[in-house]
């Protein structure tokens, strides 16, 4: 069985996939990958299928061992990846590429800024763990799924499935492949600016609740900024604002990734892919999924705002996204 | 006769809400689990998930492989003979609490407010028809509806940073059973050592929404790491 080593963990390195559906009805949200595009675009970088395990990165990425050389791909916010052969020469390697790790190599991987805060790390074959409800991804919260239910520590051996894939002819060199991406991936349109410009506003529909709020907080939310907060998670991206009244809830009510609630706080708190199945918060709106792979990388410190889409256009624009995607794994047949 | 009652909205651009009333009552409770059968067996194209709540059915789709209109109008079409006249009444589950002490440390304080002495209190909470209104919170966490009018009481106004795993706490006119050691706002009476959730079981929560559960008192303490399945 071939295996990577954990040699460091990272801030917070979770398997992830595409998510666990099929268990709300006992509370159990959907986890999975925070940014699906670029967990997606990682494996079919690699060959694998666009659902298969992969390692979901927060803010500093690990540093891993591969005793046997293996394709790996780094989607998402850029970490400055080196790779570190036996030999003991370092070869800085781009993100968005297959790449090549030769056996005994270490892949080590920087912080995330200034550019999102998770990235994606796919490698050829998959991560072999065991399907749980449905899905391989970490349920942190439920402590089950993923690696042993938990994010990664150092000298963990995480199990790699067999590839198909070839490697390449230089097998103990480190291989970039060039990438043939159609023109709208490049450069892919999910990054923070670098600079610390505010990045255009976050597409929503409106929320069950959005007639509910008072007008002034209607209009707040579609005018004013907002400012990510360090306590964001897995769970929630968390906002700070000026202070929005909200109106009170009967009841809990079913929630998904992208709900924006307004908690009592009046500081609004975007769910992300761990987020519970039931919220008590009245939701002035939704994101659009056009947009939830910009939410979850917006870092700490990052301003935003929202501007309302209608249903008509958020299909259009997943249309979009669906052809640029199909051309993507097509584009990466080659691979397999 | 559900589809005179119930509307379709939309949450996002993923999710589609089967809404039946605003209220929180047995006919609302049955429409929603005949209605979550009557979908989850349609299996209709694109859907991924459907999750009842106490007056909504939720269906989850992937927006690459349903459109929301023509999912909406099969929806409705399956919804349209729903019966929901004369349902199965939800299973019987009994649920073991040790009460008060350190498995209750709220139990004095609701006993103070509520007016009640102890025993009464657990008297009245283990003499009561619980229903199960939804899982939501946490993985197995269930919302339970039917506590007594005099066991009516707010929520902590500061939640507590670690309940234990098991605790059974009160807040408004609900129980609730905390699956794992987690925050927690609602008053802490009791603990059960049955496992609320496991991901290895098939369903994985104990409990589903419809069910009907009885506590069932017991002498404590309950140990951390005990557990019934």
């Amino acid at each position: 069985m071939r295996s990577i080593e954990v040699a460091a963990p990272g801030m917070l390195t979770t398997l992830q996939d595409l998510g666990r559906h099929g268990s709300r009805s006992s509370g159990v949200g959907p986890g999975g990958a925070v940014d699906t595009l670029s967990h997606r675009i990682a494996n079919l970088l690699v060959g694998n299928p666009a659902d298969a395990a992969a390692l979901e990165i927060t803010l500093l990425g690990p540093r891993l061992v591969f005793p046997q050389g293996a394709w790996v791909a780094i989607t998402g916010a850029a970490v400055g990846a080196v790779v570190v052969t036996l030999e003991g020469r370092s070869i800085p390697v781009p993100a968005w590429h297959p790449i090549w790790v030769p056996d005994g190599a270490t892949l080590v991987c920087g912080p995330c800024a200034p550019h999102g805060c998770r990235s994606s790390l796919a490698v050829a074959g998959g991560l072999d763990v065991p399907l749980i409800l449905g899905g391989r991804g970490t349920d942190l919260r439920a402590g089950f799924g993923g690696y042993q239910g938990r994010a990664l520590r150092a000298g963990d051996q995480i199990p790699v499935a067999a590839s198909l894939r070839k490697p390449p002819a230089d097998r103990d060199g480190v291989v970039v492949v060039p990438r043939t991406a159609p023109p709208a991936l490049t450069p892919w349109p999910i990054g923070c600016p670098a600079d610390g410009a505010m990045p255009p506003p976050i597409r929503v529909l409106r929320g069950p609740e959005f007639e509910a709020f008072p007008a002034a907080s209607r209009e707040t939310f579609f005018s004013d900024t907002f400012v990510v907060t360090p306590d964001s998670d897995r769970s929630g991206c968390r906002l700070s604002g000026k202070a929005l009244a909200s109106p009170t809830m009967a009841l809990s009510e079913v929630v998904v990734a992208g709900t924006i609630q307004i908690p009592p706080s009046g500081q609004p708190i975007v769910l992300a892919a761990d987020h519970p199945v039931t919220g008590g918060y009245p939701r002035i709106a939704v994101v659009a999924t056009i947009d939830l792979p910009r939410i979850a990388q917006a870092p700490p410190g990052l301003p935003l705002s929202f501007v309302e889409i209608g249903h008509d256009e958020a299909q259009r624009l997943l249309r979009e996204r669906a052809r640029t995607l199909r051309m993507f794994t097509l584009g990466s047949e080659y691979l397999r | 006769m559900a589809s005179r009652l119930l509307t379709i909205e939309p949450l996002g651009d993923a999710c589609l809400v089967v809404r039946f009333g605003t209220g929180v009552d047995a006919v609302t409770s049955r429409a929603v689990a005949a209605a979550t059968a009557a979908l989850t067996a349609a299996a209709l194209p694109g859907v991924v998930d459907i999750a009842p709540t106490f007056n909504t059915v939720a269906v989850v789709f992937d927006p690459h492989q349903a459109d929301p209109r023509a999912l909406s109008g099969a929806i409705l079409a399956d919804l349209q003979n729903l019966n929901s006249g004369d349902p199965t009444p939800g299973t019987l589950v009994e649920i073991p609490v040790a009460y008060g002490g350190d498995d209750g440390p709220d139990l004095a304080a609701v006993a103070a407010h509520t007016g009640l002495d102890s025993e009464e209190l657990v008297r009245l909470h283990t003499t009561a028809d619980h229903v199960v209104g939804m899982i939501g919170f946490a993985p197995g966490f269930p919302y339970l509806l039917g506590l007594p009018a005099a066991l009516s009481i707010p929520r902590r106004p500061t939640p507590r940073t670690s309940v234990p795993a098991g605790s059974v706490a009160i807040a408004e006119r609900q129980t609730g059973i905390y699956p794992r050691t987690s925050p927690g706002g609602w008053h802490v009476i009791g603990r059960t050592p049955r496992a609320m959730f496991d991901p290895h079981r098939d369903p994985p929560a104990l409990l589903r929404a419809g069910d009907r559960v009885r506590f069932v008192p017991v002498t404590g303490p309950v140990r951390s790491g005990e557990r019934i399945r």
